[in-house]
């Protein structure tokens, strides 16, 4: 709460022409965005769909 | 975090230094797209690559202007593919070969990348073949031209940061805005143009299996299994963020617009030769045949945007590679590092050109075998790489609702991988069994 309030005292604060002001950051130069964690999940469960689809590419290989 | 915020959001995150402020929205979102822009177009024009110029004059000295439609129905389908790929690493950050070994375990993941990569490396093979085919055609000794494209090449890796390789790379895209100048000069009416590439029209013979195999070889040429690791690794390489989806999605549309445009004016380059009944081997004949029949500049043109296309195949080839090496081995894996810091990742990137260089330059290279073996291994490799993507796409455990595929594009993207699937099988067995269809 008290956050917030700074925030908007924060806002308050700024001239007509900052707020209008947008920012444009290259990725390279960017912080470091957080991504989807993938390394806990393990393999991926064994659906209908992913059944049918690699017993369909074994065979196109064995083929 | 997003890329272009208000300065009410710029008080209250952080903002980093390099950045630049501006007041008017749509400027904002332009410089927001030209930052984000590159892997798309990189990987559409690569793909227009020495075996696909061949692959487009061929389709035009056999047939005219009579499949340009085939390249106005390969614009959605490459777009929705390429499309896929732009989501998962702005989501995980990760490349298609890591995400493969996650998701599917070891023995499709041994299963992909050694495919890859010697796919990868017989294709590398053929575009130094051309490059030195070309070269003899200039009168440039092959043996000292082969073996400069291979240093620039590997110099272009190894003393660039990210920004700088694929700025030079953006503009060797653009270089191939001269097909647009051959393609006027060649000349062609717009009425034939404009009916052939919207009507579709089947030989007036009627359908013979060399033009069916002529039609998978295009679809083949157009979507690449390499494409699809290439431009996953490159997004995550350039780190782009969730904001960046639907600028990296129009890059990617522009790429696709650019390249099936680049490809038509190739067929109708090839087009001059059908209307002439000149008959030739490779592309490089044609372009002598042109140059005394037209304009002189066309050879040279022609000539200099083969060795373009061959260069652009290389270094976004290798890269494809080395990228895939290194996330896999967990090696430090980005252009953005020096080579202290990544040099298991450089070392493949190096190792593939010069490799693939030196063999060009053994005489009598089984160049033949790896053009058939080129394909045969397109055919095996891309119905699988396409299929994970495609699992990996409907993953909702790795993308959540918000970068899964939607239910109505889910049904276009699984009609088009059925389809893509039974092409590559049929043109890799129809290289390797030629007396499977008869008549091809």
């Amino acid at each position: 709460m008290e956050k917030d309030m700074t925030a908007i005292t924060e806002f308050n604060e700024l001239t007509l022409e900052e707020k209008t002001f947008f920012t444009v950051v290259h990725p390279l130069h960017d912080t470091i965005e957080e991504k989807v964690h993938t390394e806990h999940l393990g393999p991926m469960q064994m659906t209908r769909t992913v059944r049918i689809c690699l017993f369909a590419l074994c065979g196109a290989i064995c083929f | 975090m997003t890329l272009t915020h208000p300065a009410t959001e710029n008080k209250l995150a952080p903002v980093p230094a390099q950045s630049i402020r501006v007041s008017d929205k749509w400027v904002a979102h332009a410089l927001t797209f030209l930052m984000v822009f590159g892997p798309g177009l990189i990987v559409m024009e690569a793909d227009n690559d020495a075996g696909a110029v061949s692959t487009y004059v061929q389709a035009g000295a056999q047939y005219g202007t009579h499949l340009l439609w085939l390249l106005l129905l390969l614009l959605p389908i490459c777009y929705l593919v390429q499309e896929m790929v732009v989501r998962l690493p702005i989501a995980t950050g990760q490349g298609h070969a890591a995400m493969i070994y996650q998701r599917f375990g070891t023995w499709w993941g041994r299963f992909s990348l050694p495919d890859l990569l010697l796919l990868n490396f017989l294709t590398l093979v053929t575009e130094f073949a051309s490059i030195a085919l070309v070269l003899t055609k200039l009168g440039v000794d092959p043996r000292v031209g082969v073996r400069v494209a291979a240093l620039a090449l590997t110099g272009l890796v190894l003393i660039s940061s990210y920004r700088r390789w694929e700025r030079i790379v953006v503009l060797l895209c653009l270089l191939d805005l001269t097909w647009f100048a051959i393609a006027f000069r060649v000349h062609v009416s717009s009425h034939e143009l404009l009916q052939h590439t919207i009507i579709p029209s089947l030989p007036a013979n009627g359908l013979a299996a060399g033009w069916l195999f002529l039609v998978i070889a295009i679809v083949g040429t157009t979507i690449a299994p390499w494409q699809l690791f290439f431009q996953q690794s490159c997004i995550a390489d350039k780190r782009l963020r969730f904001s960046d989806l639907r600028w990296a999605r129009l890059d990617t549309f522009v790429g696709a617009v650019f390249t099936i445009l680049v490809a038509g004016c190739m067929m109708l380059a090839g087009n001059a030769a059908f209307q002439h009944r000149w008959s030739f081997s490779d592309p490089t004949q044609m372009a002598v045949q042109l140059g005394g029949g037209f304009w002189p500049f066309l050879k040279d043109a022609i000539l200099l945007m083969m060795i373009n296309a061959a260069v652009l195949g290389t270094t976004t080839i290798s890269l494809s590679s080395a990228w895939a090496y290194g996330e896999v081995k967990g090696w430090p894996h980005s252009l953005e590092k020096p080579f202290r810091e990544a040099p298991g990742f450089y070392a493949v990137y190096v190792l593939c050109v010069m490799a693939a260089a030196a063999l060009v330059l053994i005489p009598g290279s089984p160049l033949q075998l790896i053009i058939l073996s080129v394909q045969v291994l397109a055919g095996l490799m891309l119905p699988s790489a396409i299929i994970f993507l495609q699992l990996l796409l409907n993953d909702k455990e790795v993308l959540g609702e918000r970068f899964a595929n939607k239910r109505w594009n889910n049904i276009v993207k699984w009609i088009i991988v059925i389809l893509l699937f039974v092409l590559s099988l049929l043109l890799a067995a129809q290289v390797a069994v030629p007396r499977l269809f008869p008549n091809s």
